[in-house]
This record gives C-alpha cells, sequence and structure tokens, in this order.
C-alpha cells in the first residue's frame, strides 16, 4: 500500500479542501444579431429637450392654439405653460391671443428649408453593431469552423428575441459610449440625440468559453466562470448570460447510473497499485479518492507514472498533465506508434463540448508526430450510437461499437496505445445523486496501466463499425486491429 | 407614499437621479419611467395627434388620413429597405418580400408602386407622396408643414434624454414635489437651485457633509432636516481626515460630527428638535437587540405582527435573530484583503450567504410566497460590511444556480449604501475576523477595525423587518466594542428563545446533504444520452 501511495502519490497540500477546483471547461455559443441602428448625434447646447420641440410644432404650425400645442405633446395646461414660459424667457417664442408664435429670433433658429431649429448641429449616422440575445450586450461577430458551429447554444428567451429591435434601442444608448464615442474618439460634447430606427439584420452565434468550477468541498454545487472571455467589469453588463450558462449547467446534471460501480470496478482493475486504498472488498471508495485526489500537489514525474485526476482533461492542470504524460512516454517508449489513438467518450451531454478538444487531438497529433512518426497519427472517436455533431466534426475518425456487452456510460477512455491511457469515470459529486458530473480517474505512462486500459477498451467497444474513417476503410480496419491489439 | 395614498390620490412628484438606485415607492415616479410614459401614449395615439394637426393646416379628412398611413404605415418598410440594402449580407430574400409588403401598401392608399428599385434616398418614398398630393388642390408647403410634424413626431419618440439635456428639467419644473440625492438635485441642467421651493426635508440628514446640505437648504423658504447621528455619519476620506486632525489639531470625533448633530445639539435645536423612540420596522427581538446595543434601551417597539407569514419561512430561520457563527472554523472563516481595492473579503461567509440562500431556494412555501406578495420589491437584503464583499456576492450570484426567483428578490450592498433602506429579511455578512486584536481570556481578540465605531453596526443591524440573518465571527469581539455589545444582547434574546446560532462549520458540512434532500430524484437536464 505504502508503495502504491509512492508510486501514484504526491506530497499534500495545505488547505486544499477550502480552495477552488475546476472541472471541466466548456464552449457554448452565444446567440447573437446584426443590427443596422440609424442614429443622431448632436452638439450639447442650453435649450432643452422639451423646448425644441416646441419650437419645431410652432415653425410647421404657425399660430396653433396653446392648448392644441399641449394636447399634441400629452402636456397639461401647466406643463405647457412651463414649457412655453422657457421658450419666451429665451427670446424665441411668444403668445398671442392663445396662440404660440415664433419671435423673429425664433424663426431665425430655422435655415430655409429646414424644419429643424440650429440650435447645435445634428449629424446622422447609419452603423451595424452586433448584441447578443441574452443580455443585449455589444458582441463582435467572428466566423466559426465547422466544430465551433456545432457546440451548444445558449437558450434565449423567446421574448426576448421577438423584441430584440425595440430593446436594441434601450441597449445602444447604454453602451454608446463604448460602441461609438470611444471607437471613433468623438468629443465628449457630442451627445446621443436620437435612435431613429433599427432593422434585425443577420443572426450569428460566438462562443464563449466557460469554466465549471465548484468549492473542493462542494464539488456537487458548480458556478460558470465566464472570465475567460470577459473582465469583470464587461461580466457586470452581461449577468444574464451568467445566468443563462449557469442554468445550461444546471440542465446538464446527471444522476447516479445503475453501472457506475462496475465503472469503478474497470478503473480498479486498470490501475490496481494506484488505486489499492480505494477499492476494497469489491466496492470503490469514491470520497477517499475524490479528497486524495485534490489534496495532492504533486505531478506526473519520471518515476511518478500514475497520478490521479479530478476533473476532464480539458481544464487547464489536466490538460498539461496530459501533454506531460505524452513527452515522458514518448521519450521512455520503445515499441513503435500505433497508427491511431482513440478516446471513448462518457455518455454525458456536456462532453467535449469546448474549443479545447480539437485543440486536445491536434496538441497529441503534433507531440506524438513530431518526435517519432514519419506520417499523421489519426484521432478516432468510438461511439455506441450516432455521436453528436460535435464530437463528430471533432475527430479524424468516427467509429461505432458493435460490442453485445454491458455499455459502461460512466467510463471515458483515453488511449494512445504503447504509451499513455487515462480512464475516468463521470458521476455526480461525493454524496451527490444528481449533480453537473465530476470525473475521477487516473492519467499513466506506465506500461502496465497502459496494456489494460488497451485490453478494456477492447473488451468495451470492439467490434467496431466504420462510421467515417480517416483512411482507406480497409487500412482503417487494419489500423484498428494493430492499435488495440492486446 | 403609502400614507399619502391612503389619503389622496397619487402625489405630483418626480424622483431625478440614477433609477437602479432608488426605493421601489418612488420608481413609477422616476423621470426615466414618466418620460417613457409619456413617449408610450404619444405612440398609441399618434393619428389622432397628426389629424389634428392636418386639421389645423387645413388639410381635409382624406388627405390626413392618407398622409399619416405612408408616414406610419409605408415609411418604416421602406427605412427597414433602406437598412438592408445598405448592409453586407444575403438579405435578397426579406428585400423581396417587404417589396411585395409596399405594393400592396401603395394599393391600399391608392398610388401607384413606383418603378425604382433604389433604396439608396428617399426619392421612391417622395413619389408615393407626390401622387398623394396630386389628388388634392393643396399647396405643397401645407403638405411639407405637414410631413415636418411627423418627423418631428418619430425625433420626439426617438429623442434620448442625457444628463445635459434632458425630460428632467421639464418634469422638475413642473411637478409639486422634486425628489432626489442632495449633491443630484443640485446639477445646474435641472435649474433647481434657482427655484425657491415652499419646503425643503432633508432626509439622513445626519449622513450629510456641509457642503452637501448646502445644495438643499439654499433652494427652500422652510427646511426640516430628519436625522439619526448614531447612524452612519458623513463620509470623509481618512487621509483628509488624518491631514485635518494633525494639522489643524481638531479631534477625529469633531471632524467626523455631522453639521446635523451640532444643530440637533445646540440651543436652538433643542428647543426647535423632536426625538421619535418609538421604531416600527424590526421586529420587538430585533429592535431590542439594536435598542440595548446602541440606545441605551430606550426605543419602544411597535410592530409585532410579522409582514411574511412565519409558516413560509424554511427552518433555517424559525426565529427572528440567528447568528451563522464562524469561530469554529478558525482561520479558514477569517478575513483577506482584496484583490484589487484596499476592502475586505471574507470567502467563508460568502459560502454561508450561498447556503442559506440555497436554504430559502428550496423551501417551496417560500417561493409560493415570493410569487404571491407584492408588497416588497426585494424582500431579501444582503448586507456586506465592505465594498469587495458586497462585489464578490453580486458576482457569485448569477453563477449560483439559484432559481431566477430568488435571485430576483435580493439586493446585495454595503451598509453605506443600506442607510434608509429596509428589508423583510436581512443577512449580514460582517467580513471583519481576524486575530489580530489583542489577548482576551488566553485567546487573540478580533481587531475592529472601522467596525470599533457603533454608528455603521447599528445601521447594518437595524435594516431588518422580520428575520435578521449575522454572518460571522460572535465571541471573539474585544469587550467594549459594539460587536460585543450586539453579541451580549443577542445572548439575551437567545436565552428568551427568540434567537439561535448555527455553527457555520457543521453548516457546511451539512450543506451538501441537505442540499440533495430537495434535488428532485427525477432527470431534470438532458442527462446521460
Amino acid at each position: 500500500m505504502n508503495g502504491a501511495r509512492a508510486r501514484s502519490g504526491h506530497e499534500p497540500a495545505r488547505g486544499d479542501e477550502e480552495r477552488e477546483i475546476e472541472i471541466d471547461v466548456i464552449d457554448v455559443l452565444l446567440p447573437c444579431r446584426n443590427f443596422a441602428i440609424t442614429y443622431k448625434v448632436a452638439d450639447l447646447g442650453k435649450v432643452s429637450l422639451t423646448s425644441e420641440f416646441l419650437m419645431r410644432l410652432v415653425h410647421s404650425v404657425e399660430g396653433i392654439p396653446e392648448g392644441e400645442a399641449a394636447a399634441y405633446f400629452g402636456f397639461s395646461d401647466s406643463e405647457i405653460a412651463f414649457v412655453v414660459s422657457d421658450l419666451e424667457a429665451l427670446g424665441y417664442l411668444e403668445r398671442r391671443e392663445g396662440s404660440l408664435w415664433l419671435t423673429l429670433a425664433g424663426r431665425e433658429l430655422f435655415k430655409p428649408g429646414s424644419d429643424t431649429p440650429e440650435i447645435y448641429e445634428v449629424e446622422r449616422r447609419s452603423e451595424r453593431h452586433g448584441f447578443d440575445l441574452i443580455a443585449l450586450a455589444p458582441t463582435e461577430y467572428s466566423s466559426l469552423s465547422p466544430f465551433d458551429a456545432a457546440l451548444p447554444e445558449l437558450p434565449s428567451s423567446p421574448d426576448r428575441v421577438a423584441n430584440a429591435s425595440h430593446a436594441v434601442r434601450m441597449a445602444f444608448r447604454r453602451h454608446f459610449d463604448s460602441l461609438v464615442r470611444r471607437a471613433t474618439n468623438a468629443p465628449l460634447k457630442q451627445s446621443l440625440y436620437s435612435v431613429d430606427s433599427v432593422t434585425a439584420l443577420n443572426r450569428y452565434a460566438t462562443p464563449v468559453p466557460v469554466r465549471v468550477r465548484a468549492k473542493a468541498s462542494l464539488p456537487g454545487i458548480v458556478e460558470p466562470d465566464l472570465s475567460e472571455k470577459w473582465t469583470r467589469y464587461d461580466l457586470d453588463d452581461r449577468t444574464d448570460v451568467v445566468e443563462s450558462a449557469a442554468a445550461f449547467l444546471k440542465a446538464c446534471r446527471i444522476t447516479s447510473g445503475s453501472y457506475d460501480d462496475v465503472a469503478f470496478q474497470e478503473l480498479a482493475r486498470v490501475a490496481p497499485d494506484a488505486l489499492a486504498d480505494y477499492y476494497k472488498d469489491g466496492a470503490f471508495r469514491r470520497g477517499s479518492f475524490y479528497r486524495e485526489a485534490i489534496r495532492r500537489a504533486g505531478d506526473l514525474r519520471a518515476d511518478r507514472p500514475t497520478i490521479l485526476l479530478v476533473g476532464t482533461l480539458f481544464t487547464d492542470r489536466n490538460g498539461g498533465r496530459l501533454k506531460r504524460s505524452i513527452d515522458y512516454a514518448v521519450q521512455r517508449s520503445e515499441k513503435s506508434l500505433a497508427p491511431l489513438f482513440f478516446w471513448h467518450p462518457p455518455g454525458v451531454p456536456s462532453w467535449g463540448a469546448t474549443r479545447r478538444l480539437p485543440l486536445s487531438l491536434d496538441a497529441v497529433r503534433e507531440s506524438v508526430s513530431s518526435t517519432e512518426s514519419l506520417r499523421r497519427v489519426n484521432s478516432v472517436g468510438i461511439t455506441h450510437e450516432r455521436p453528436p455533431r460535435h464530437l463528430d466534426k471533432a475527430f479524424d475518425s468516427i467509429a461505432m461499437s458493435q460490442a453485445r456487452v454491458l455499455r459502461l456510460e460512466s467510463l471515458e477512455v483515453f488511449l494512445i496505445p504503447d504509451r499513455v491511457a487515462a480512464v475516468l469515470v463521470h458521476v455526480p459529486a461525493t454524496g451527490s445523486t444528481e449533480s453537473y458530473p465530476v470525473p475521477l480517474g487516473i492519467l499513466s505512462f506506465d506500461p502496465d496501466i497502459v496494456y489494460r486500459t488497451t485490453q478494456l477498451l477492447s473488451d468495451l467497444v470492439l467490434p467496431l463499425k466504420v462510421i467515417r474513417p480517416a483512411l482507406d476503410v480497409d487500412e482503417f480496419e487494419d489500423a484498428i486491429k494493430a492499435s488495440l491489439r492486446t | 407614499m403609502q400614507l399619502f395614498r391612503q389619503e389622496r390620490d397619487e402625489p405630483s412628484i418626480v424622483r431625478v437621479g440614477q433609477e437602479g438606485a432608488i426605493s421601489s415607492d418612488l420608481r413609477p415616479f422616476h423621470s426615466d419611467r414618466v418620460e417613457a410614459s409619456f413617449k408610450d401614449k404619444f405612440r398609441a395615439e399618434l393619428r389622432e395627434r397628426l389629424e389634428q394637426v392636418g386639421a389645423r393646416l387645413g388639410l381635409g379628412a382624406e388627405l390626413i388620413t392618407r398622409l399619416t398611413f405612408a408616414e406610419t404605415t409605408i415609411r418604416p418598410v421602406v427605412d427597414r429597405l433602406q437598412h438592408l440594402t445598405a448592409a453586407s449580407g444575403d438579405f435578397a430574400g426579406r428585400a423581396e418580400a417587404l417589396c411585395t409588403t409596399l405594393a400592396n401598401l401603395c394599393g391600399k392608399v391608392g398610388v401607384n408602386t413606383p418603378e425604382s428599385r433604389d433604396w439608396s434616398d428617399d426619392q421612391w418614398y417622395r413619389d408615393v407622396l407626390e401622387q398623394i398630393g396630386r389628388d388634392y388642390d393643396v399647396s405643397p408647403d401645407r403638405i411639407a408643414r405637414f410631413l415636418a410634424v411627423a418627423k418631428l413626431s418619430r425625433d420626439w419618440l426617438g429623442s434620448i434624454s442625457t444628463r445635459q439635456r434632458s425630460f428632467e428639467s421639464f418634469l422638475a419644473g413642473t411637478r409639486r414635489i422634486v425628489a432626489g440625492t442632495c449633491v443630484g438635485l443640485g446639477r445646474s441642467s435641472l435649474g433647481l437651485t434657482q427655484n425657491r421651493f415652499d419646503l425643503v426635508v432633508v432626509d439622513e440628514a445626519a449622513r450629510c457633509t456641509a457642503s452637501e446640505l448646502a445644495v438643499p437648504m439654499q433652494s427652500g423658504r422652510w427646511i426640516v432636516l430628519v436625522g439619526d447621528q448614531l447612524q452612519l455619519e458623513p463620509h470623509h476620506r481618512p487621509d483628509v481626515v488624518m491631514a485635518v486632525e494633525r494639522q489643524a489639531q481638531i479631534a477625529k470625533r469633531e471632524i467626523l460630527k455631522s453639521d446635523f448633530e451640532r444643530v440637533f445639539k445646540s440651543k436652538y435645536g433643542k428647543a426647535s428638535g423632536q426625538t421619535l423612540l418609538q421604531q416600527y420596522r424590526m421586529l420587538p427581538a430585533i429592535g431590542r437587540v439594536v435598542s440595548q446595543a446602541f440606545y441605551n434601551g430606550q426605543l419602544s417597539h411597535a410592530r409585532g405582527e410579522p409582514v411574511i407569514p412565519p409558516s413560509v419561512l424554511p427552518p433555517i430561520v424559525s426565529t427572528p435573530l440567528v447568528w451563522v457563527a464562524t469561530d469554529a472554523l478558525g482561520a479558514e472563516g477569517f478575513q483577506r484583503p482584496a484583490a484589487d481595492s484596499r476592502s475586505l473579503v471574507n470567502e467563508s461567509e460568502v459560502d454561508a450567504v450561498m447556503a442559506i440562500l440555497r436554504d430559502f431556494d428550496t423551501h417551496e412555501p417560500f417561493h409560493a410566497w415570493l410569487q404571491e406578495q407584492d408588497r416588497f420589491q426585494e424582500p431579501i437584503g444582503i448586507i456586506c460590511t465592505y465594498a469587495a464583499q458586497r462585489e464578490f456576492i453580486r458576482r457569485r450570484l448569477p453563477a449560483s444556480g439559484l432559481t431566477s426567483r430568488l435571485r430576483e428578490n435580493c439586493k446585495v450592498d454595503t451598509v453605506d449604501s443600506y442607510q434608509g433602506k429596509q428589508n423583510a429579511i436581512v443577512i449580514l455578512s460582517l467580513v471583519r475576523n481576524n486575530s489580530e486584536g489583542t489577548f482576551a481570556r488566553d485567546a487573540a481578540t478580533i481587531r475592529p477595525g472601522f467596525m470599533d465605531r457603533p454608528n455603521r453596526i447599528n445601521v447594518a443591524l437595524s435594516r431588518a423587518m422580520d428575520r435578521l440573518v449575522i454572518i460571522g465571527a460572535m465571541d471573539r469581539w474585544m469587550s467594549g466594542t459594539p460587536m460585543h455589545a450586539v453579541s451580549a444582547a443577542f445572548r439575551v434574546e437567545q436565552a428568551a428563545g427568540n434567537a439561535r446560532v448555527l455553527n457555520a462549520a457543521a453548516m457546511g458540512a451539512a450543506r451538501s446533504s441537505a442540499a440533495e434532500k430537495h434535488v428532485p430524484r427525477r432527470h431534470t437536464g438532458r442527462g446521460r444520452r
């Protein structure tokens, strides 16, 4: 047991129980739309809004009775009297027998052919601006790769989408400074005068990275962290997006599966020494495993080929560990490199919905190919049914298992044959019956563990039906046989 | 406002300033709301208004109807076409559909659809107007005037109030009561400082600096100052206070003292002032703690009937007073400096706040009450003694997975922003917790920092109407400090069965299993594929 601790273990880190842990990183699409906005800006002047409009009305309808002018704007008697007094004091308007007339000074404010007074210069502009359809905050258009386009989209309220053109007026007003003034260095004395029309144009979506975080002591309660894309100040304008992301994570919750214990049994079978402390009397002690895994601060070393994992391989920490494990494995392996590497995703809804999946696949290909292979090493996603779109777009090949064995939905297997293996069980957090999936497992470049993982994967998925081969079908099937030989 | 409504109709009042910072009773009277309602009414009655102006210009009824139709129905479609054709992208389908719509609309108004498909200027629309005008013996100038008024209407609806050129000055000049902050009302664009009001009431006058008080007082013939010198004092930058203390050799207490307090304690103040000793906000148990700790037990408590039926509250707040004590957490319950300011945060208290909110969120009767009640804008208030803690909690809330109903019923703010406000339920995060104080009974006490002054704590505790949940250290406050007095008064209520103490450490450990009890067993999400 001590030996197992020495091989897989690390120095405990103090106080880690209370720290935050990253369980997953996903990307979601934020629905957005471009809008054509016509607006006016004006230099600031001393005539009030109501006075300006009353002058315009009197200019067009000379001698309009005061009562009719009040009715036109919906003003009471005292309200119209206030506006009229303001203009009288400025010398632009006069009352005659209950009717309103511009004075000479008032008339001179209107240039011939113009129906607006030259109180200040008004400039009309028409621009296109993108807003998201959840918080109605500004967004910029960027093109999506086929993988990006297959990512899940945050739900937006139908009301918000239907009334977006109206709401965008307010949003444009709110964000005028950042959208226009700062972008164009417009003078400070210039302010938004009116938003005249808003026309909805094309819809688009922009990916938002969401780090899924939890307190180490409460892994069942996850929170989205959107700080990779936006600063704290930007997030203040986008609390609706944060709420929507939190709701998305809530919708990704899973319940305990009937065969989770079997999955842990398989995990323990793959790394019996490393997991000896946690698998006793046919039962896997998830709580002890979890606490130990988050407590340990050490990492992979040449003499420590196996480590415990909490969280997906897409988190910063685990992604770095995966890369280092490949580097160690490549340095020490004497066997020739198989032409394929495999990823058997677990049956959880959010798995792989991250732009880090294609990046991870690229990184694996690059790490392996640059050091030991003259030809490209291809990724194979192994599924039990037709894969979701984002997985279909991520892998070089997709193969569907035809195995007539017990299907372990919670089990994730990553395998570079003869080099590196990761086995993770995606289950609700310790002590919960339902939560965002918290993966628990191991990552190893120990040849024995890699060998047993290959065996496990073969047992679980073979025979495979090729859905989308990266190579010629016959060549691909031969490559699978060669790669999964045990 | 509530008393006013009992006697008569709505008051003629406008509230100026930032809408987000005003109380719920005044929100319908905020200048932005009033402006929006003016414009909504204008939009709804636009046709009638244009008809009236058309009649004044001597246009016939039929011509007015056709021109109004063109302005209100055809023109917006033309605007959309102009946008779509100017924008890059494939909008041919939508543009074609709009052209068909225009052809139908031209038919309705009895004109031929102009041939031109060039939407870069207004020529197409001018052709339509010319066709309408040709059918009547009316001078083009009068039609042009009518169209100018139609344009004025569009501009009026689209007009944007800015700080310098706003609807506020009109509302402030035409309402009998103008409400705002001292400084906000002094904005020159409002023009209020030139007017003389019959009566100026300055609420929370004990918080005003001399210059703040001067703004409203110069506008009134009769001034009433309302305040409590035992609550928050005027805010001065600490470095300024220290510099004045050092250079002018004036005691700090005297520098911080408000002019309200000086006047109130003066001979004139004693002759003309009144002290109110009966409070209506807090249930008696909460009121007694405040009274004992800050008012020498002088307050009487006039409200015994709760505003929230106790049966809808979760068991965690079964008594009016609850203290979630973080003492057992040891150093884990301590404050730490905020990353980007000189403020403080306390993460274990944030966790406790979230845990309590989850208890409320998973208690079905409370949810049902939230849905039904319309008395309180935000029944739950979370008060923090430090701004960084407020920001921390505000950022955590949207990401917390709490239901939107609960979140929307929570207000998070600092003590300084809370004076004069109240919530049915208050959760107070003390934040301050350290081992930097002197030793007493073989243990380090808490160095209280600015919590050694009672005013701030008095405000923090006296915002709660039915339930007050204090989160933070309970037992290590130095003898003689205000928090020590609060703790002692709390223990008295605990002995009387009106208060309970929960251990934050035990609560945190039990939290996940307690929360689980409320998670539905069925699969709520998309679950496993």
